[in-house]
């Protein structure tokens, strides 16, 4: 009766265990949030640029194809409003976006209107508040960025992110298709696929040596 | 062999299988050293030495900037290749003509003796033609074919731990197997999946003679695991105490008509040990020009300290004492944070990456909580078998000196680092050689639960640890390609 116990207590704890990582898991990637498109590998870790009313930086970056705003850093204040224009050019076209709040968190989201060009391009800031507008790079001359009437060493810390909030479901096709980059040549899109049928093979095999070994007798 | 024992280690070939194909080439911690010392042995036949220069190819390095390397790792908001303009660039680093040969300088991984980098040459050099992902991947998979044979070893100890409960086998094995900082490590070139399998192997074969006796073929093999496991990392050091305390042990068993033999059978174990160890030295001396130890083991190639401070014996015991347990009252605070929770805890728990990322805080505290409870049941279950565990109070004891000959040496090159270098050196991945005994532990938790409730405890562990490697599995995904 004890034996006979244990076991359907150990299977019920195993099953729905199961069902809760399960659920678990689903619930976790259903959650939306803002999701990344590209980011220039950057740190925002002090301000390299620093802009007066009507000034422009400009920088080389390449935009994302997936890309629907810019994310610039700056020093967080929550009392002042930025004015912002940023333009992003790529191909032989471009797309301007405006941004007019404070930054409390120190993040400038700019969102892009219309068709994003992507691939090598320039992204160009303008200030258009009445004060001053400092932007967060790394003072690192690995690619000095290019200021109209002001010079500047280092580089800007630049993100874009994609179109609204999206869960992980949304871009399981997007992150499948960056998982093949940086990859040895056997890979592709479908290696994201095999990795998660691996883990769950895994998960599998782990349920059913447990299931095995805990309705086994012992010595 | 039972079934379940092959059946734990497919368990940990899939989870570490998964983890070498979703972490970015080099990304695991010391990759790129370890990567770049099997390289120079592959070209060469020679193992790296103690001198200035490069001792990363040009191909490689070439591959890691068009990797993006250099400007990811250290920030989980910085992505590897992301765009096709980035893989065209990398492309062209991996297609050049570059050469294959650095200086074979010093790094971090120069200390380590060469056996695991030789038994990484084979993949080097099977997977020759390709590109140098292609050859990382290939040797990462020797990587994670070590750690599924570790997580065997793991089983079999368990089954000479807890005899006549095949399940505590399975469940303590399935621990390991699914344990996400061990399938993460394990599944990059990195010597520690190498000294993973050896301290598995160690104690099993030290399980194996104290429980059934020291014959002359299990003296061998233990001499053998000895040796073979200092030749591929020197960390393995810290378990000779352990090694000689159980040869000591078995000779006082045989006391009496047995106690020559035992002795003599004890003798050919530590001569065995010391061919292996005694080539490598020789090697070093006459052909390779080289130090054994460098600059000591676990040496760290971080930036010296401008003003080092001044070692001492005092200060060494207070260091130690604080890396493992709560301060005392009249000791200087020498460690950030509590390190048993901070370093230790949360560390296993998970620091992924070049400890670049890891899970929300409310991880950590659930998994505090969690550590606790299985903390309180382990002491429950060695009350509940105390006299199994007062009957084998020799066995206990070596494992007991195993771990902290560990301890102590991670503690001892942690001190050095504190002294000299601008970073803090120890990181929980240096006491993954403990896995036996971390199965042991959850074994005892379960069984701590009593005879109703120790099977469906067992269950909830396995449960728990899918959980755990199922979340850092999705983390990773996240953070290089979400």
């Amino acid at each position: 009766m004890q034996v006979a116990f244990a076991l359907m207590a150990s299977r019920v704890v195993l099953a729905v265990g199961l069902v809760a990582v399960a659920a678990t898991v689903v619930a976790l990637l259903s959650q939306s949030a803002p999701r990344l498109a590209g980011t220039n590998n950057v740190s925002p870790r002090a301000p390299v640029a620093f802009l007066f009313p009507g000034d422009v930086v400009c920088q080389e970056s390449t935009v994302p194809r997936d890309a629907r705003s810019v994310v610039l850093r700056v020093p967080p204040n929550p009392e002042r409003e930025r004015r912002v224009r940023v333009v992003v050019r790529a191909g032989g076209d471009r797309t301007a976006g405006d941004y007019r709040d404070p930054a409390p968190t120190g993040e400038l989201s700019v969102a892009l209107p219309g068709r994003v060009p992507a691939g090598a391009g320039e992204v160009c800031v303008e200030n258009r508040g009445d004060g001053s507008l400092a932007l967060m790079g790394s003072d690192i001359d690995i690619g000095a960025a290019a200021q109209r009437g002001i010079s500047t060493r280092g580089k800007l810390s630049i993100a874009y992110r994609r179109g609204g909030s999206e869960s992980w479901w949304s871009v399981a096709s997007v992150i499948a298709e960056r998982f093949e980059l940086g990859k040895p040549g056997f890979v592709g899109a479908w290696t994201l696929w095999a990795a998660l049928a691996l883990t769950t093979a895994g998960v599998a095999l782990a349920a059913l040596a447990t299931a095995r070994a805990t309705e086994e007798d012992e010595q | 062999m039972p079934v379940a024992a092959w059946i734990c280690a497919g368990v940990a070939l899939l989870s570490g299988l998964t983890w070498s194909l979703i972490t970015p080439a080099f990304h695991v911690p010391d990759e790129i050293s370890h990567f770049a010392y099997a390289q120079y042995l592959a070209e060469t036949a020679n193992p790296p030495r103690h001198v200035r220069g490069d001792y990363m190819s040009e191909e490689q390095l070439r591959a890691l900037v068009g990797l993006r390397f250099f400007t990811t790792i250290g920030n989980d908001r910085h992505r590897p290749v992301w765009t096709t303009a980035g893989e065209r660039r990398l492309r062209d680093a991996l297609f050049g003509d570059h050469g294959r040969v650095s200086d074979g300088a010093s790094s971090t991984a120069v200390n380590n003796p060469p056996l695991f980098y030789a038994l990484q040459a084979v993949p080097y050099h099977a997977a020759s033609s390709g590109t140098i992902l292609d050859r990382l991947f290939a040797m990462r998979l020797v990587s994670v074919l070590l750690a599924a044979l570790a997580v065997l070893c793991v089983f079999l100890f368990l089954r000479e731990a807890f005899p006549g409960t095949p399940w505590a086998w399975t469940v303590g094995a399935l621990a390991v197997a699914l344990h996400p900082l061990f399938g993460f490590i394990s599944s990059g070139v990195n010597n520690d999946a190498g000294l993973f399998f050896a301290s598995a192997l160690l104690f099993l074969t030290l399980a194996r003679c104290l429980r059934h006796g020291l014959t002359p073929g299990r003296g061998v093999a233990l001499g053998a695991v000895l040796g073979l496991g200092v030749v591929t990392k020197l960390t393995f050091v810290a378990f000779v105490p352990a090694a000689v305390l159980a040869l000591g042990v078995m000779a006082w068993r045989a006391r009496g008509s047995d106690a020559r033999r035992a002795l003599v059978v004890a003798g050919v174990a530590l001569a065995v040990a010391a061919v292996p160890f005694g080539t490598y030295v020789a090697l070093n001396e006459l052909a390779w020009d080289r130090e054994v130890f460098g600059s000591g083991v676990g040496a760290h190639a971080a930036p010296a300290r401008e003003d080092p401070g001044e070692a001492s014996t005092g200060g060494l015991v207070s260091y130690a004492w604080q890396l493992y347990l709560p301060r005392l009252p009249f000791q200087d605070d020498v460690h950030a944070g509590v390190p048993l929770r901070d370093l230790w805890l949360n560390g296993l728990i998970g620091r992924f990456g070049w400890l670049d990322y890891g899970f929300r805080p409310w991880v950590y505290d659930l998994g505090f909580g969690v550590a606790l409870v299985l903390a309180a049941l382990a002491l429950a279950g060695a009350v509940r078998l105390r006299a199994m565990l007062i009957a084998r109070a020799g066995e206990l004891a070596v494992y007991a000196l195993a771990a902290l000959g560990l301890m102590a040496l991670v503690a001892r090159a942690g001190y050095s680092a504190f002294i000299s270098l601008e970073f803090p050196f120890e990181q929980a991945r240096y006491l993954l050689p403990l896995l036996p005994l971390y199965a042991s532990v959850l074994v005892l938790a379960a069984r701590g639960a009593g005879r109703r409730l120790e099977r469906s405890v067992a269950a909830a562990i396995v449960v728990l640890a899918i959980a755990h490697m199922v979340g850092a599995q999705l983390l990773t995904l996240s953070r290089y390609y979400g």
